[in-house]
């Protein structure tokens, strides 16, 4: 599937995959209600109803580069036809 | 005289932007570069935000707000300093402003639709606050900034959001990195041919109701005829009761706001903040946005007329 963007930041990994994510899958954000929350993240992968998987932390302690990996990573198994599980 | 087929474009008398924060952050850091930039105690804390990210060899002081929102300001505006003031909530502050060599610069973020005659030399805000719109900023004036490069994915996000968790999502997107650019075609459409007029009736409208009906809890101001309020602000008796009366009026599909938290800076400044704290624990803000009517503000007042009898049985 041809990339609209590139992934270039972290913190692009939702967004970039709610774009770029074919259908049955989709991704949605859950964050939190709190002030102040802004650099907390949680996002549930979905396939239809099913969650696979949850991305959850806080950007300023991951690793650079870890959502970035997990975007193409995600998207790459779904090209050659790897489950998601 | 000059004729030709292609002539200098036009100047208009705005300078638009991504957010009201980029706005300031242009101003501080292209056009006025103080040495020291006077915020109040009581303030959004985006402002504080843009200076520690941006400007963080820029010495940044507060000066206290009351809790009726008057301001002690500092007692003289040196050369080479900069005091920002905000008229909040679409209401006029009217605090007597000191002496000044440095430079007022004026939040109008809340009160651009308030028909109030700027006191500063720059007026800079938001339009994000009074209209749906998913970006937007302002300088009154004519300024040329080089803009900075962004894709704009929480506009995109709002665009796409379905319900307020990517509404949120956007928002927070916005928080962790922003940059000094543009604002969006799509948003500008929508300031311009916005009509003023109306959306302040409207809201004076809302807010009148409110302020007559609601049967807990006093108003925290009382708005001139001129002015478009951003909200209703209402302090309840206790820290206590304003969490109850939220979480109720949250099951019952009414988002209230606080406005505003206290920023960590504000804490560790050294000032005596208890009442931009009183403010904190007991304001509850209720919406009166022009898209809502009688019918919605109705509606909150029962609700809260509910709360308040759950309270007493």
């Amino acid at each position: 599937m041809p990339v609209i963007f590139p992934i270039e930041r972290d913190d692009e990994f939702y967004v970039f995959l709610k774009i770029h994510l074919p259908s049955p899958f989709h991704i949605e954000s859950e964050p939190s209600s709190a002030y102040y929350s802004e650099w907390m993240y949680c996002y549930k992968l979905y396939e239809h109803d099913r969650l696979l998987q949850t991305f959850e932390g806080d950007y300023r302690t991951i690793n650079k580069g870890t959502l970035i990996n997990e975007a193409v990573r995600l998207l790459n198994n779904l090209e050659l036809g790897i489950t998601l599980c | 005289m000059l004729i030709g087929s292609k002539l200098p474009p036009e100047r208009v008398d705005r300078t638009y932007f991504h957010t009201g924060r980029a706005a300031f952050s242009y101003l501080i850091g292209q056009v006025i570069k103080p040495k020291k930039v006077y915020l109040p105690t009581f303030t959004c804390w985006s402002l504080v935000s843009a200076m520690l990210q941006r400007f963080p060899q820029v010495e940044l002081e507060f000066y206290l707000v009351q809790r009726d929102l008057t301001c002690i300001y500092p007692s003289h505006i040196k050369k080479d300093e900069a005091l920002v003031i905000i008229h909040f909530f679409g209401h006029e502050n009217t605090a007597a402003l000191p002496p000044c060599d440095g430079v007022l610069i004026e939040d109008f973020s809340h009160s651009y639709m308030s028909q109030i005659a700027p006191k500063g030399h720059y007026v800079f805000g938001s339009y994000r606050k009074l209209l749906k719109v998913a970006d937007g900023g302002f300088l009154w004036g004519f300024f040329n900034p080089v803009y900075e490069p962004n894709r704009k994915l929480d506009s995109w996000l709002r665009f796409e959001a379905k319900d307020w968790r990517d509404i949120r999502e956007a928002e927070n997107m916005l928080d962790r990195e922003w940059s000094i650019s543009d604002i969006g075609s799509q948003s500008l459409e929508i300031i311009l041919t916005a009509n003023e007029s109306i959306v302040r009736q409207k809201r004076q409208k809302n807010e009148r109701f409110l302020a007559q009906n609601l049967s807990v809890g006093s108003p925290q101001l009382t708005y001139g005829s001129k002015e478009c309020p951003l909200l209703h602000n209402r302090f309840l008796a206790t820290q206590d009761e304003r969490d109850s009366l939220r979480t109720y009026l949250a099951s019952k599909g009414i988002f209230t706001s606080i406005h505003w938290p206290t920023h960590d800076l504000v804490h560790k400044c050294g000032l005596d903040i208890k009442e931009t704290l009183w403010i904190e624990a007991h304001v509850i803000s209720f919406p009166v946005i022009q898209e809502y009517g009688i019918n919605d503000m109705e509606y909150i007042c029962h609700c809260v007329d509910q709360w308040k009898n759950k309270a007493i049985n």
